[in-house]
C-alpha cells in the first residue's frame, strides 16, 4: 500500500470542500472496497477522506410513502430497517444475499453504489484492463470469461456491476442524491452508471467532487408483489451468476405492473425494459414470461466462456416470475 | 481406558481464548520483516530489476534479487524440498507468481509498499499456459526424488482382456488443480547466532525440514534448531520447504537481524503448491454379470518446468479391486505453473473419481446396483502383492452405510425422484489409500509428582495429535489424561513422524506406547527391586499401572503410586524411550484404510446447483482413538471434497498462464451455508497386524471417493453425467 | 498518527501509526493481541472479526484510522476473566475446534448470534457464519457448538 494522507470529515461542507481541493482523494466510507483495492495498489489515492462521522445514517420515511436513506447507513442496518422489511422486503433480500455479516456492518449504501467490479483481470495488476489502465487492453477477453457481463459490455470491457442492493435499487426506482461545491443534485440510479463502451475506467456520471448523500425510494407499487432471486456457486458469500430482481402485480390474468432488473450480467445494474415491455398487459403465464426474458436477451453477447449466462438468465426470471405469480395469487 | 473416548482436545482452551501462539504469534526483539516480490509473467527472464527507488523508501533494509543475493551451500533433496531450482538462483521464471526479489524492511507495511517501487524489465517467451496446451507432450517422469511411485504398473494383459470383455466403458475424467487454501498462511521467522539458526517455521514437520535448512546453509543439522508447535491447517502444502523458508534465513544473514516473512494470501496460491490438474482415462471390461476383467487407468497431471513431481491418480488403483488383467500409468506434462504439493489425499482423490466414475457408468450400463458391482470385485488381499490385509472391513462399511443412508429406497433410473422443482439423486463411490508408516521416536517422563510428560516433536496441525497421543500416554500409565502434558513442535526433541501422509496415529502413536510402555517397565522394576515398596519382590509381569501407580494384577490392594515411588527414591523423572520401526517392505500383511460414501443431491430443474443434503460415510481405519476429533476430522475431509466436487478450481489464464483467481473470494471453498447433514461411522477392529497402536490413519482416507459419489447422484437426479470437476451450475443447463 | 481506542475495555494510545494500517496490524503488532488472526487480507475468510463498537467486522479491512475513539473487542475479551464465554465453552465441548486459526474470528461472530437471536434456527447459524471460512471444514461441529451455547444461554437466563 503506497501512503496517503488520512483527514477526517466533520460535516457534509468539509467533505466536499476537501475533495475539491485533493484531485485524486477518495472517500472512505465503510472501507469493505476501498481498503482491499489500496492494498492491492489498484486504487493510489494520495488523500482518503474519511467520511464515517458524516451525519448521513438515518432511514426516514417521505410524506409521499416512499423512504431516504442515508449514504451512509450501514447494510446491515437498512436490511434490518422496519421501514425496509415491511415496504421493500425486496431490498433486504438483495442485501442479505450479497457478502457476509461482517462485510454488511461495514459497508455503506452510497460506497456499496460505488463499488468497483470484481473482474478478475481488474484484480491482477500483471494483465491487461482497460478499466485499471485506459488502453491497455482487455485480457478478459480472450481469456477466462466465464463471470463476465452479457449485455451492455463492450470490446474494450467485459466486467460486471458486483452488486446486489443496486440491482434491487434500480427495480425500486430509486433517485440518488449528490452534494458537490456546485450542489446538490438527483440522479435516477439506473443513470448513475455509465456503459464501458470505449471508456470502462468511467463507471458513473459522478464528478470527481461528487459526494453521495442519500437514496430515496418512491412508495413501492400496491398490491405488487417482489423477490430478488441470485444464483451462485455456492449457497453464499459469492458473486452473481445471474440475479434478477422483480416487482409484479397481476391483474384479472394479466400483467398490470412488472419492473424488472438483472445483476451479475452486465457492466451496471441492468433494468431489463425490454422484458418490461413485453410483459405489460400480456396474460401472466409462463409463456410471456419466456417471451419477456428472450426480448430482453436477444441483445445479449457472450463470449464461449459465458454463453450460459444468458440461459441462466432467462431461466432465472422466469423462475423468479413465476414464484411471483403463485405467490400473488396466494395472497 | 481413555483411547477411543471423546474427550475435548487438550490445547482447546488456548485455541478459543487467543492465547494458542502460531508461527506468526511468536515474537523476537528486533525481529524486521520481509515481503516477496513474485514474478508478473509466466515464462521468460528478468532482463533488469531496479530496486533503487524501493531501496530509499521509509524502513526499508535490504532488497535482495538474484543480482546481489548470497550463495546457497548446497540444493537440499527432494521430494521435501519443494521445488529443485533454489529461489533467486538466477534470471529465469518459470511461473507466475516465483519470487524475484526479497524486501526487507522494519515493518512489513513498509516493506509491502517498498515492494511496489520495485520496477522489473522482462524479457517475455511463450508460456505454455494449461494442462490441455501440453496434454500432447505428456511423458513418463525419470525416476527421481520426485517420482513417489512407479509411473507404471502391469499385470496380465489388459489390452487383449479389455477386447475380449462383453460390457465395456471407457470414458476420459478431469479434475481441476486445487489449493490447499490453508487459513493460516505460511510463515518463517528466522535469526542467526553466529552459524546457529533458529527457524520457527509453519511446517507439518519440524524433523524432515531441518536437514533441509541446514544443507541450503552448509551448516551441521545440530546448528539449526526449528520450532512448529501449531498449524493453522496445511492439508499438505506445509509437508514441504517452499521458496520462502530458505529467504527467510537468507534475508537475516543479509541484515543481521531476525526476519520474518509471511507470505500473502495470493502467495499460499502460488507458492506454496496445488494438487495438479489430471486429465485420466478410464476403461473398463467386465462379464454380464460385473466382473471386472480389465482395468486400465491412464492418468496425465500438470507439473512445472521445473520439477516432475506426480499427481499419482492411478497408484492406487491396482490395488482396489479384484482384477485379473490391469495397466496403470501416469504421465506429467510441463506447464508454466508452479510446482504442485501432495494434497489430503495426493493421487488416491483424484484418481477415485475416474475409477468410481467409472464404475457406476459400468453398473448403469449393465444394469446392476453399483454398490452390488463393487460388492462383487472385493478384493479378499491385496491384488498386487497377494498379501492378506492386515485389516479390512469395507463390507461392513458398505452395508452399515447403505443402511444408515436408506440406499435401498434408491429407484435405479435417473431422473426418478422429485419434490417439487427438486430433482433428487443417490450417489455412492468408494475409497481406499495405501497406508504409510515411517520411524518415529517419543519419550515419556514419569515425574515424582504423579503426572507425565511426552516429548516428541509432533506438530499439532488440527488432527488431535495432541490430545490422542496424551490418551495413550495416560493408558499406558494409567494416569488420567489430565496428568499427561506434551513437548511438541521442536526439533530438539525425540523425532516424531511427520505431520502429514495420515501418519500421526500409526507411527508416532505407536511410539508414544512404546516410551509409555518402557516407562511402565522402569517404575516396575523400581518397585520390585525397592525394599520399601509394597511390590518388592513381585514379579515384574504380575504388575500393572491403576490409577496414577503400579499395583499387583490379582490383589488390588497391593501397590503404590508414582509419586510415592519416585520421591521415595529421590528420582525425579523416569524416562521411557519409544522407538517406532515400521515393518517395511518385508510386512506379513498389506495395509491399507478403506472407506464408502453414499450422497443425496438436489438440484432445481430450473437453476440447477447441486447440493448435497446428506451424506453418509463409513471408514474402515482400525482403531478410532478419539470419537470426537475423529469425527470432526472425518467430516471435515469430507466436506473439504464436496469443494472439489462442486467449486474449487484454481484456473489457469488461458493465454499467460497465470493463476486468475487467487483470492479466497474467486477460489470458492465451501462456507457453512453449503453443508447438509454428514454422517460417519467408523467400523472399528483393532488392527494390531498394523502397528502396535491397532490404528491406522484417517486424516486422508476420509477425503477419498467424495467427488465421484456426487457425480455419481448427479447423473442418478438428472441423466447428466459430469466428467469434469467442478460440478458448477453451467454444466447442467 | 496517534491512534486512540478501547480495547477489551482498556484504553489504549498507540503512536506512529501509519495511514495505511489496518485495525488488525494495530492489535496484532501493537496492542499484543495476536489472538485475531491474519489470513487472507481482504475480508474474505473472518479470520480476524472483531468487535468494532458492538458489531462484529473484519479488523483487516478497518483502516486504522477508523478506529479512532471506538471500542474494541477481540476473543481475547470474550471470557470473564478465567471463566470461559458460554461460545467458548461450547466450542471446546462440542468439539468445534481443529487447527484453530478461524476460530477467534469465528468466536465473535458467534457470540454476536447469539447474543442477537438467542434461538438461532440452523439455517440462521450456517447463514451467519457464511463469512468464516473453516478449512478443515468442521462446519458440523460448529453448528453443533452454536446450538449448545445458545442452548446453554437461554437455559441460565
Amino acid at each position: 500500500m503506497r501512503p496517503f494522507t488520512y483527514l477526517r470529515a466533520p460535516d457534509v461542507a468539509t467533505a466536499v470542500r476537501a475533495i475539491s481541493a485533493e484531485p485524486g482523494a477518495k472517500f472512505i466510507g465503510g472501507g469493505t472496497n476501498l481498503v482491499d483495492l489500496l492494498r492491492e495498489d489498484i486504487e493510489q489515492p494520495g488523500t482518503v477522506i474519511d467520511i464515517t462521522g458524516l451525519p448521513l445514517t438515518g432511514v426516514e420515511e417521505l410524506p409521499d410513502g416512499g423512504i431516504r436513506i442515508g449514504a451512509l447507513v450501514r447494510n446491515s442496518h437498512l436490511a434490518a430497517h422496519r421501514l425496509v422489511t415491511t415496504r421493500y422486503p425486496m431490498l433486504s433480500q438483495a442485501i442479505l444475499s450479497g457478502a457476509s455479516p461482517q462485510l454488511r456492518n461495514m459497508a455503506t449504501t452510497g460506497g456499496n453504489l460505488l463499488q468497483r467490479t470484481r473482474c478478475l483481470y481488474f484484480y491482477d495488476g500483471a494483465a491487461a484492463c482497460n478499466k485499471r489502465e485506459p488502453g491497455s487492453g482487455c485480457d478478459a477477453i480472450g481469456g477466462f470469461n466465464r463471470q463476465h457481463g452479457v449485455l451492455g459490455v463492450s470490446d474494450d470491457c467485459l466486467a460486471t456491476h458486483p452488486s446486489d442492493m443496486c440491482v434491487a435499487l434500480a427495480a425500486l426506482d430509486a433517485t440518488v442524491e449528490t452534494r458537490s461545491e456546485h450542489g446538490v443534485r438527483r440522479i435516477p440510479l439506473v443513470d448513475l452508471h455509465r456503459l464501458p463502451g470505449t471508456t470502462p475506467h468511467r463507471e458513473t456520471v459522478l464528478a470527481a467532487d461528487e459526494l453521495i448523500t442519500a437514496i430515496e425510494l418512491p412508495p413501492p407499487p400496491s398490491g405488487a408483489v417482489s423477490r430478488y432471486r441470485k444464483v451462485r456457486d455456492r449457497a453464499s458469500y459469492a458473486f452473481a451468476l445471474v440475479s434478477v430482481a422483480a416487482v409484479l402485480k397481476v391483474r384479472d390474468g394479466s400483467v398490470s405492473t412488472v419492473r424488472l432488473a438483472l445483476g451479475g450480467v452486465a457492466p451496471k445494474p441492468w433494468r431489463a425494459y425490454a422484458a418490461e415491455r413485453a410483459l405489460l398487459a400480456a396474460p401472466a403465464t409462463e409463456e410471456s414470461f419466456t417471451r419477456a426474458a428472450e426480448a430482453e436477451l436477444t441483445a445479449a453477447t457472450a463470449r464461449p466462456g459465458n454463453a450460459f449466462k444468458i440461459e441462466l438468465a432467462r431461466r432465472t426470471i422466469v423462475a423468479t416470475l413465476r414464484d411471483l405469480l403463485a405467490e400473488g395469487s396466494a395472497a | 481406558m481413555a483411547i477411543g473416548k471423546a474427550i475435548s482436545r487438550v490445547e482447546a482452551g488456548d485455541k478459543v481464548t487467543g492465547a494458542a501462539r502460531y508461527t506468526e504469534d511468536v515474537r523476537v526483539a528486533e525481529t524486521a520483516h520481509a515481503v516477496l516480490l513474485g514474478s508478473a509473467i509466466s515464462a521468460g527472464r528478468v532482463r533488469g530489476i531496479d530496486t533503487r527507488r524501493a531501496e530509499r523508501a521509509p524502513g526499508v533494509l535490504a532488497v535482495i534479487t538474484h543480482l546481489n543475493r548470497p550463495d546457497f551451500a548446497a540444493v537440499p533433496p527432494t521430494p521435501y524440498t519443494a521445488e529443485g531450482r533454489m529461489p533467486l538462483v538466477d534470471d529465469r521464471i518459470h511461473y507466475a507468481g516465483q519470487y524475484i526479489a526479497v524486501v526487507v524492511a522494519e515493518t512489513r507495511e513498509q516493506a509491502e509498499h517498498a515492494a511496489t517501487l520495485v520496477v522489473v524489465d522482462y524479457h517475455r517467451t511463450s508460456p505454455v499456459p494449461t494442462l490441455d496446451a501440453a496434454l500432447s507432450q505428456a511423458y513418463i517422469p525419470r525416476e527421481n526424488g520426485l517420482a513417489r511411485v512407479p509411473s507404471e504398473y502391469r499385470r496380465g494383459n489388459a489390452e487383449a482382456a479389455l477386447a475380449a470383455a462383453p460390457v465395456r466403458v471407457e470414458e476420459e475424467y478431469r479434475t481441476a488443480a486445487l489449493s490447499h487454501a490453508p487459513i493460516e498462511p505460511s510463515s518463517t521467522l528466522a535469526y542467526w547466532e553466529g552459524d546457529r539458526l533458529t527457524i520457527y517455521d509453519s511446517t507439518q514437520s519440524v524433523h524432515m525440514h531441518r536437514p533441509l535448512v541446514a544443507i541450503a546453509f552448509g551448516v551441521p543439522e545440530d546448528r539449526v534448531r526449528m520450532y512448529c508447535s501449531l498449524v493453522g491447517g496445511g492439508f499438505g502444502n506445509k509437508s514441504y520447504s517452499w521458496p520462502h523458508v530458505f529467504l527467510a534465513p537468507m534475508a537475516a544473514r543479509v541484515v543481521r537481524r531476525p526476519v520474518r516473512v509471511t507470505i500473502s494470501r495470493k502467495q499460499v496460491f502460488t507458492g506454496t503448491g496445488h494438487m495438479a490438474a489430471t486429465v485420466q482415462t478410464v476403461r473398463l471390461g467386465a462379464d454380464q454379470d460385473g466382473r471386472l476383467r480389465a482395468l486400465i487407468h491412464d492418468s496425465v497431471n500438470q507439473t512445472s518446468f521445473i520439477d516432475d513431481r506426480q499427481e499419482t491418480a492411478s497408484a492406487i488403483t491396482p490395488y482396489v479391486y479384484a482384477v485379473p488383467d490391469l495397466y496403470a500409468r501416469i504421465r506429467v506434462t510441463k506447464v508454466n505453473t508452479g510446482t504442485g504439493g501432495a494434497m489430503r489425499t495426493p493421487g488416491d482423490s483424484a484418481g477415485a473419481f475416474a475409477l468410481e466414475s467409472a464404475l457406476d457408468e459400468l453398473a448403469h450400463r449393465l444394469g446392476m446396483d453399483p454398490l452390488e458391482l463393487r460388492r462383487r470385485n472385493h478384493a479378499d488381499v491385496d491384488p498386487v502383492s497377494g498379501r492378506p490385509w492386515s485389516g479390512k472391513q469395507l463390507l461392513a462399511c458398505y452395508d452399515q452405510a447403505a443402511e444408515r443412508f436408506g440406499w435401498d429406497r434408491r429407484n435405479p433410473e435417473p431422473g426418478s425422484a422429485r419434490d417439487g422443482d427438486d430433482l433428487i439423486g443417490y450417489g455412492m463411490a468408494g475409497g481406499q489409500r495405501t497406508e504409510h508408516q515411517r520411524p518415529a521416536q517419543a519419550t515419556v517422563d514419569l515425574t515424582d509428582d504423579g503426572t507425565a510428560v511426552i516429548r516428541s516433536s509432533m506438530v499439532e496441525i488440527g488432527g488431535g495429535g495432541l490430545t490422542t497421543l496424551s490418551q495413550i500416554a495416560a493408558d499406558g500409565l494409567g494416569l488420567p489424561t489430565a496428568a499427561v502434558t506434551f513437548q511438541h513442535g521442536d526439533s530438539a526433541l525425540p523425532a516424531a513422524a511427520p505431520t502429514f501422509g495420515s501418519m500421526t496415529s500409526g507411527s508416532t502413536g505407536s511410539a508414544v506406547k512404546l516410551a509409555a510402555a518402557d516407562a511402565l517397565r522402569a517404575a516396575i522394576d523400581l518397585a520390585v527391586g525397592d525394599r520399601r515398596s509394597p511390590l518388592h519382590g513381585a514379579d515384574p509381569d504380575d504388575v500393572v499401572a491403576h490409577e496414577g501407580g503400579l499395583r499387583l494384577r490379582d490383589r488390588p490392594g497391593d501397590g503404590e503410586s508414582y509419586r510415592a515411588l519416585l520421591r521415595r527414591n529421590r528420582i525425579n523423572t523416569l524416562r521411557g524411550d519409544g522407538d517406532f520401526q515400521p515393518e517395511g517392505e518385508d510386512a506379513e500383511h498389506a495395509m491399507a484404510t478403506f472407506g464408502v460414501h453414499f450422497t443425496e443431491v438436489r438440484i432445481n430443474r430450473y437453476l440447477p446447483r447441486v447440493r448435497v443434503v446428506r451424506h453418509v460415510a463409513a471408514f474402515s481405519i482400525g482403531r478410532v482413538l478419539n470419537a470426537k476429533t475423529a469425527r470432526n476430522q472425518a467430516q471435515g475431509g469430507i466436506i473439504m471434497r464436496l469443494g472439489a466436487a462442486l467449486m474449487e478450481n484454481q484456473r489457469p489464464d488461458p493465454v499467460s498462464g497465470r493463476f486468475i483467481s487467487p483470492a479466497l473470494t474467486d477460489y470458492h471453498v465451501p462456507v457453512n451455508a453449503d453443508i447438509g447433514e454428514i454422517d460417519v461411522i467408523f467400523v472399528e477392529e483393532p488392527d494390531t497386524n498394523a502397528n502396535p497402536l491397532g490404528a491406522r490413519g484417517l486424516g486422508e482416507i476420509c477425503a477419498v471417493g467424495i467427488c465421484a459419489s456426487v457425480a455419481n447422484a448427479v447423473h442418478h437426479a438428472t441423466g447428466k453425467r459430469v466428467r469434469s470437476l467442478p460440478i458448477t451450475p453451467d454444466k447442467l443447463l | 498518527m496517534r491512534l486512540n481506542f478501547t480495547v477489551n475495555g482498556r484504553a489504549e494510545t498507540v503512536d506512529d501509526v501509519w495511514e495505511g494500517e489496518s485495525l488488525l496490524y494495530v492489535l496484532r503488532e501493537r496492542a499484543g493481541l495476536p489472538g485475531s488472526k491474519n489470513a487472507c487480507e481482504q475480508g474474505e475468510c473472518g479470520s480476524c472479526t472483531v468487535y468494532l463498537d458492538g458489531v462484529p467486522v473484519c479488523a483487516c479491512l478497518v483502516a486504522a484510522g477508523q478506529a479512532e475513539g471506538r471500542e474494541v473487542r477481540t476473543v481475547e475479551g470474550l471470557a470473564d476473566g478465567d471463566r470461559l464465554d458460554p461460545i467458548q465453552q461450547a466450542f471446546v465441548d462440542a468439539g468445534a475446534v481443529q487447527c484453530g486459526f478461524c476460530t477467534p474470528g469465528l468466536l465473535v461472530q458467534a457470540h454476536d448470534l447469539i447474543e442477537r437471536v438467542p434461538r438461532p434456527s440452523d439455517p440462521e447459524i450456517r447463514e451467519a457464519l457464511a463469512g468464516n471460512l473453516c478449512r478443515c471444514t468442521g462446519y458440523e461441529k460448529i453448528l453443533d457448538a452454536v446450538r449448545l451455547a445458545a442452548e446453554r444461554k437461554a437455559g441460565a437466563r
